[in-house]
């Protein structure tokens, strides 16, 4: 992690940044197979390396601890408010606002580590594209930029959803999502990391966020994607239905 | 400035680098200069064995006689230079009664050795001491066990202080009596503490610790179901 004063130049460069008050984190981009491979209809476990997470999470937390002084300086202030952006290829490509109130300042070191899975694993995925965050917390967010607050919870859901950029664009506009679990046990300093993959089709429900796979040919099998990273198979499973009527449904 | 006060450590006039710890300041202090006493955690409370010794420089710089000031001396709980918590003190004449400047080192020994593992205090006050023939527990609302806000500690006897642990889950409770830490839980308004030994206290009206007794579920369970959750 670099500190620099003033914003860098983003010309064609794929990276996170943090913003603060006091200046910007920027952070190397890797290129680790993070995701499993031969994605399927189920779930698949993925491969996040803790020792990356947690140096970028001390890294992190020492940035928020100088910006929050920084900002001290001028006075009492009830919240602490910074912005992750993430380029690539010079594009904006997700922003998140974040917040936590002064009280939660003692929560840092979860804090940061919600901040250095995302940040990890988005640099792990710069040759990807049209990203969304689908879900923080126990909610759903659907957006390129969204907002969260911190509740001093020391356990994280994340998914993130995308596009594999080298496929065929006539081929079925399948996403691939991937869940992030993080957490942070603050007694034993002990940070735990762990992500899921899926590929299929997304549907946008009003109550949801549903996931469809190929089941047999020319027919879909949709199932509900949680927001706290579980697959429902049972109740909220919409009967098959044909491509067309998908691509119909998404265009 | 900086001296030594056995049970407290070194205690400072100048903002250490990265503090944890209390921050003391009497605004009538002709000096005009906050005190600093770093943190250092104690796991093991039952070895630990507190002993005061110099600490007339510091009841000094807290006592209070100034009458007719309205402003009173404060403590400040710190993180990484960060205040987060804040207690008025009740100091005044602290240097004319004993007891009250034993009990302000108490607390402020039961910050130091706790505030690492245990950061979200609140202070309840209860009847005192031997003041109350009152058998019941110590009625606990939403509002006293708002950790946000800024207590009074009244050196008069009567504080229970409860410090918890970042998940809310274990504690520490000091009373005049003793200090006690276990797993955390409120039921039906009263504050229960589950030892590590398995023995379960509530706390009285007068600020005791008494062994409450269950009939039908057992500790370990009635503990889960009294887990203490956040309020936002």
């Amino acid at each position: 992690m670099q500190i620099l004063d003033s914003r860098p130049g983003l010309k064609k460069r794929s990276m996170c940044i943090l913003v603060g008050k006091s200046g910007y984190a920027t952070f190397p981009i890797y290129e680790e197979h993070i995701m499993p491979k031969n994605l399927t209809a189920s779930l698949k476990m993925g491969y996040l390396r803790h020792n990356i997470v947690s140096l970028t999470r001390t890294n992190i937390e020492k940035f928020l601890l100088r910006d929050i002084r920084a900002r001290l300086k001028e006075g009492n202030m009830q919240f602490y408010e910074g912005t992750l952006e993430f380029y690539v290829n010079g594009n904006l490509e997700l922003k998140l606002d974040y917040k936590l109130s002064s009280w939660d300042f003692i929560y840092l070191p979860e804090f940061s580590t919600f901040l250095a899975g995302i940040i990890y694993v988005l640099s792990n995925l710069t040759g990807l594209c049209d990203f969304y965050f689908e879900a923080l917390g126990d909610s759903y967010v659907f957006g390129k930029h969204v907002n969260y607050v911190y509740n001093g919870s020391r356990y994280f859901n994340i998914i993130i959803s995308y596009k594999d950029s080298k496929e065929d664009s006539r081929s079925m506009p399948f996403r691939i999502f991937m869940h992030i679990w993080l957490s942070y046990l603050s007694y034993k300093k002990q940070l735990h990391c762990n992500n899921w993959c899926t590929k299929g089709l997304e549907l946008r429900g009003r109550n949801g966020l549903y996931v469809g796979f190929e089941a047999e040919d020319h027919e879909f099998k949709f199932y509900k994607f949680l927001p706290d990273g579980s697959v429902l198979h049972d109740n909220l499973y919409i009967p098959l239905i044909t491509s067309q009527e998908i691509i119909e449904y998404l265009t | 400035m900086q001296f030594k006060v056995k049970g407290l450590g070194v205690i400072t006039d100048e903002w250490p680098k990265n503090f944890t710890g209390i921050r003391l300041f009497n605004p009538t202090n002709k000096e005009n200069k906050a005190l600093y006493i770093r943190s250092k955690f104690v796991k093991d409370i039952a070895r630990y064995d507190v002993e005061f010794k110099d600490g007339k420089m510091l009841i000094d710089y807290l006592d209070n006689d100034n009458v007719l000031s309205d402003m009173e001396p404060g403590l400040s709980l710190c993180r990484h230079d960060l205040v987060y918590k804040h207690f008025n003190l009740d100091t005044s004449s602290l240097s004319d009664l004993a007891n009250k400047s034993t009990l302000l080192l108490l607390i402020l020994a039961f910050f130091r050795i706790s505030m690492k593992e245990f950061p979200h205090v609140a202070v309840l006050h209860s009847d005192g001491l031997g003041f109350s023939s009152k058998t019941e527990y110590l009625h606990v609302s939403d509002s006293d066990l708002d950790f946000e806000v800024e207590d009074d500690i009244e050196l008069d006897g009567s504080d229970v202080i409860v410090a918890l642990s970042k998940e809310y889950d274990r504690c520490r409770v000091l009373s005049s009596e003793w200090l006690l830490e276990g797993r955390f839980g409120v039921y039906d308004h009263a504050i229960y503490i589950l030892t590590d030994s398995g023995t379960l206290y509530a706390i009285n009206f007068d600020g005791r610790f008494v062994k409450a007794e269950l009939s039908i579920i057992d500790p370990v369970e009635f503990i889960e179901n009294a887990r203490y959750v956040r309020k936002d």
